[in-house]
């Protein structure tokens, strides 16, 4: 399967499995149960999101700890869907079609990582956009205020006024 | 266990370095009190800490961090704030239950009265709060964040959990299911005593690099498996050993594994008895009583269910640890982690 997942590095990596079905096989049901239980209460991803997308309207700013954080959760439980539909495939194995499913799911596994490489540049796209609207409103600000001119009044001449200059 | 039978044990790691990390802890937990204590405040923090308990989460994380490379003193203030939650919690959580027995001893509202030991409490998380504090100097201020961060959500699942058991208890519930019990156990238990600790021990020993949620089933595997041996022993341990009561989880109306086991399977008549039995007062429920409930688990077999459910995850706990520690080059702390899992199963206090 070509996914980019490690299970083994611990340190400067993303844990990245399936949350229900790498459980050993024959594992018993008393496990199944508190590991779904853990994963209910671990999975704050939408949580974490909207805490993100919260503080993005305060502040005008993306946290990328913040994004970060959903967005791995978010890929955790992607790969996990891709998982457990290969694994509806493995079972099928007198399938004829068995071989196309596998590749399929190999190929959604890249496509969930591709999606969320393109996803994880988001921050900097969005922190760059609103710097870039910022710095055209202060442009447009000046014409915004200016006074309409009429027939009667004479356009104001815009004078150039020498910048201020501090007392060293 | 079947997983240890691949792993030749090493006979006496986990009692050998849970008394050193212990005597380390308290050694700085004792330091970190202020000099001077107005009268019942202060001077009350250490009484818990220096009855016999085992000191596991300080262990768990000293010997995580070493475990991982880390140098065991940049973790010792973690250490000491996580015994000193821990302390707090127990504090809070014999006024809640009204228990007698803590570690062997009064409990220390039956001792001082309930205000003097609520205030106490509250003074132990207050000291914790000044460890977190004092990490900063030590591992920096992202770092020390990064440990801040982690323990605010332990107290947030501990205390939701706390909650979780005290509305059962009011609200007389009686048709709770294993899964309730395992929620229950992951927030209120889990998090405190295992997760927090290994993450806090990992964080420091990597400089905030490790992925934390490599160590999260082992924990919680390890922290159901400890908790449900609490509630056996519970019923069936001995005074002396155990520090508590025994029966006083059923005379407290706690929805354990067990009793849940038995609501399930009791017949209409038992099971309006027990619904009748839970919705007194704790000082209405009577010994002969208490010995009827256990007679009846014990018929039923939910002891012997909750002991296969301790067991099976611990083992589950144990292939979990030796996954996540597969990389880890051999010590004394890495071996205290794996053979936790068999001294939480079969410890007798």
């Amino acid at each position: 399967m070509a996914t980019k997942r490690t299970k083994s590095a611990g340190v400067d990596s993303k844990r990245a499995r399936n949350p229900i079905l790498d459980l050993a096989p024959g594992v018993s049901d008393v496990v199944r149960r508190a590991t779904a239980v853990l994963e209910r209460e671990l999975a704050v991803g939408l949580e974490t999101a909207r805490a993100a997308q919260t503080r993005f309207r305060e502040t005008g700013k993306v946290d990328a700890a913040d994004f970060e954080n959903a967005l791995s959760r978010l890929r955790e439980n992607g790969h996990a869907v891709v998982d457990l539909v290969r694994d509806l495939a493995t079972e099928a194995q007198s399938n004829p079609n068995g071989d196309l499913a596998g590749r399929l799911v190999a190929d959604a596994h890249q496509a969930l990582d591709l999606a969320m490489s393109l996803v994880e540049m988001t921050p900097k796209l969005i922190d760059q956009l609103v710097r870039s609207e910022g710095a055209s409103r202060t442009k447009s600000k000046p014409r915004q205020n200016r006074p309409k001119p009429t027939k009667t009044t004479p356009p104001p001449v815009a004078k150039r006024s020498k910048p201020a200059r501090s007392a060293q | 266990m079947r997983a240890t039978k691949a792993r030749r044990a090493t006979p006496g790691v986990v009692p050998h370095l849970l008394g050193r990390y212990r005597d380390l802890t308290l050694a700085a937990l004792f330091q970190a009190l202020p000099a001077q204590s107005p009268a019942y405040l202060y001077d009350l923090i250490p009484d818990y800490p220096r009855r016999a308990g085992k000191g596991l989460r300080s262990a768990l994380c000293l010997a995580t961090c070493g475990a991982l490379g880390g140098r065991i003193d940049r973790a010792l203030n973690s250490a000491v704030a996580v015994e000193l939650f821990h302390n707090a919690f127990l504090i809070h959580d014999d006024v809640q239950d009204e228990s007698e027995l803590r570690r062997g001893e009064p409990t220390l509202h039956a001792r001082h009265g309930v205000g003097i030991a609520v205030n106490v409490g509250n003074a132990t998380n207050l000291v914790a709060l000044g460890r977190l504090r004092a990490n900063r100097e030590i591992l920096g201020s992202d770092l020390a964040w990064r440990v801040f961060v982690e323990s605010e959500e332990m107290m947030r699942h501990s205390l939701e959990g706390q909650a979780l058991e005290l509305s059962w208890i009011r609200d007389n519930a009686c048709d709770l299911s294993p899964d309730d019990y395992y929620r229950m156990c992951l927030k209120k238990t889990s998090w405190y005593t295992f997760l927090y600790p290994c993450r806090v021990g990992a964080l420091i020993a990597t400089d905030g690099r490790y992925d934390v949620a490599r160590l999260d089933r082992f924990g919680w595997y390890l922290g159901a498996a400890f908790q449900i041996q609490d509630d056996l022993l519970n019923l069936e341990g001995d005074c002396v050993r155990y520090g508590k009561e025994i029966t006083g989880d059923l005379l407290e109306g706690k929805r354990t594994l067990m009793l849940i086991h038995l609501l399930a399977k009791a017949s209409l008549a038992e099971r309006e008895e027990l619904r009748r039995f839970l919705a007194k007062p704790r000082h209405e429920r009577a010994p002969a009583e208490v010995e009827r409930i256990l007679a009846q688990m014990k018929a039923q077999g939910s002891l012997d269910f909750a002991r296969r459910a301790a067991q099976e995850l611990a083992e589950a706990a144990l292939a979990e640890g030796l996954s996540a520690f597969a990389e880890v080059p051999d010590s004394e702390d890495k071996r205290f982690l794996l053979e936790t899992v068999r001294y939480v199963v079969e410890r007798d206090r």
